[in-house]
């Protein structure tokens, strides 16, 4: 059979229409309004979120209901280096690094004693890490003030390089770019460098040896690999993708408290995870884009739509919005138990077991 | 004679329970060794200390002259000891031959997939390359186990009972696999079995394991003759 992956002029015009696409949508989403660039923002980051989730979950096939705590860690230790908090105010390419690495020391952290854990077992220590890490933000405000506790750490620095200001907005070339644009560029070109580390990690020695340990542990130790390691390279590098997103976040926002870092968020990247394909990049991102931005739709036009036809809003958007998830998260069970866009691997097995 | 693989006086101990007790022997390079015994005589016990699995509680395994004591089964396995398991443990994801380049992968930087096709076609499955794993019956999961072990260029491969489930034809062409893996390659063979039959007729020599201990070693026609043997495995005349 002859898909599109055969014809290279055609992948290449996909690639151009795709890049095109990818630059054009700022100004066509500013058109609408900037909280819609801010929307698109935000969805990029939770596609980083879910593609570092995937490392562990969908590549090493270890189960982590805590993953929110390193998006935690990255948040705090930009906010911390570069804020008026302890009046630090290091450029963001040396907090970024350093974010990345504290959030891959945390999953080395939580990795090493649940080496021996699986399945369920492993979620639930995974799942208490998380926890411990939100309580840890909330209450080191006393004796000293690290954290400042719940009212969080406010008037976070920006990226700025060379004077040039992420925050605020500029003209170039002609053309104004706004602040959410250019985080969306920076952005953009973030997320691109992640997923060609993904897609080469994947076939990569490394991706290999994951999928080994994911399939059958004890096979693969006798097969020579190193099982301790690889896990905890595993975590790590899962890790230090939330952390380089948390670090983002920080600057984004220009506020983090512990209330952004609650377990909600973490069962909505498992969710990205599981609804879009474990273990395939491109489902995972999907998986992403999908709940990211359904709410934000659902938000702007379930009350409107509401007051048009009854008078008044009958049912809030955020109601509504767990009770669609539900739904979609039930159908995608039942009838793609693998995800959306499920990983070549999976679909095969599926395929075998079907009669 | 310094042989390749060598018990010395190994002893094991789970608890209470004496699992392996002064277990010594000594394997040649390129020999077909055959292990037996009883149930629970601490067949594969003895075969997850040869390859670090476990480690003794005393005595000492050598490997080429070097102590296996206090390595890492996946160090050990890229020594050069491949094993095989008692029920077939594959990657059910991949398909036949990504199987068994995994095998090939680690400590072999380059060419490791010529590597896994021509182990794939040593045991007979060289067509079946991509199917995926769960279109094979048990013999040919078994036979994939053994080529991804082979896969690993060991000086040594670990069976751990090739013959369990099989029926007679089965068993038959299994014997044909295992002695023409060792003519081709030249490997040295650790086989441990429960079917008595089919191992008498393939290997070289054979020690015989009970409660622990070695009754017996020597070689096939021997061992047949022997009367400790006969009496651990029919017992003795009420």
């Amino acid at each position: 059979m002859k898909t599109w992956r055969d014809r290279p002029a055609a992948q290449v015009a996909g690639f151009v229409l795709v890049a095109l696409a990818l630059v054009a949508l700022p100004f066509a989403l500013s058109a609408v309004g900037t909280a819609w660039v801010r929307i698109a923002n935000f969805a990029i980051l939770y596609i980083l979120l879910a593609l570092g989730l995937n490392i562990v979950v969908g590549f090493a096939g270890l189960l982590d209901l805590g993953y929110v705590a390193f998006y935690a860690v990255g948040a705090y230790a930009y906010a911390l280096l570069a804020g008026p908090h302890f009046g630090l105010h290091l450029p963001f390419w040396v907090v970024l690094p350093i974010g990345a690495c504290l959030a891959a020391l945390f999953g080395i952290l939580l990795g090493a004693p649940t080496l021996k854990l699986r399945g369920d077992y492993l979620a639930i220590v995974t799942l208490g890490f998380g926890e411990i890490v939100r309580i840890f933000l909330n209450n080191l405000s006393r004796p000293v003030n690290i954290t400042n506790g719940p009212q969080g750490l406010a008037r976070i620095d920006p990226f700025s390089l060379a004077g040039f200001d992420l925050s605020k907005s500029d003209t170039l070339f002609g053309i104004v770019f706004s602040g959410p644009m250019k985080y969306y560029f920076l952005l953009l070109a973030v997320m691109l460098a992640i997923i060609v580390l993904n897609l080469r990690l994947q076939n990569s020695r490394i991706g290999r040896a994951w999928e080994a340990i994911r399939e059958d542990e004890i096979a693969a130790r006798a097969m020579g690999i190193n099982t301790i390691n690889l896990k905890l390279l595993a975590f790590a590098m899962g890790a230090s993708f939330g952390g380089v997103a948390g670090g983002m976040f920080s600057a984004i926002q220009g506020f983090i408290s512990p209330e952004s870092f609650v377990l909600v968020e973490s069962v909505m990247v498992v969710s990205m995870v599981v609804l879009g394909g474990m273990g395939n990049i491109w489902g995972v991102i999907l998986g992403a884009v999908l709940l990211s931005f359904v709410p934000e739709v659902l938000r702007w036009t379930v009350e409107p739509v509401q007051k048009a036809l009854f008078g008044k809003p009958l049912i809030e958007a955020e109601v509504l919005r767990m009770l669609i998830f539900g739904f979609a998260l039930v159908l995608v069970m039942l009838f793609r138990p693998a995800g959306l866009l499920p990983s070549a691997v999976r679909k095969r097995e599926l395929a075998e077991r079907a009669p | 004679m310094n042989g390749l693989l060598e018990a010395k006086g190994v002893c094991k101990r789970f608890g209470g329970v004496q699992a392996l007790n002064e277990v010594s022997f000594s394997i040649r390079g390129g020999e077909i060794y055959g292990l037996i015994g009883p149930n629970g005589a601490g067949k594969t016990t003895l075969l997850n200390l040869l390859s670090g699995v476990l480690r003794p509680t005393s005595g000492r395994v050598l490997f080429g002259g070097r102590d296996l004591a206090g390595l890492k089964p996946h160090v050990v396995a890229r020594m050069g000891i491949a094993r095989t398991l008692q029920t077939p443990r594959s990657f059910p994801s991949m398909s036949v031959l990504e199987n068994v380049a995994v095998g090939a992968m680690f400590g072999r930087p380059h060419g490791h997939l010529d590597h896994a096709i021509r182990s794939l076609d040593l045991v007979g499955l060289g067509a079946r390359g991509s199917s995926p794993m769960s279109s094979l019956n048990l013999q040919e999961r078994k036979a994939v186990e053994l080529a991804r072990a082979l896969a690993m260029a060991p000086r040594v491969v670990l069976i751990d009972e090739a013959m369990s489930g099989l029926n007679p034809t089965e068993i038959e062409e299994s014997m044909r696999l295992i002695r023409r893996v060792r003519d081709e390659t030249g490997v040295t063979i650790v086989w441990v079995e429960h079917v008595v039959k089919a191992i008498m007729a393939v290997v070289e020599r054979i020690v015989v394991l009970n409660f622990g201990a070695v009754i017996a070693a020597g070689s096939p026609a021997e061992i047949a003759r022997n009367g400790a043997v006969i009496e651990a495995y029919l017992g003795t005349a009420a």
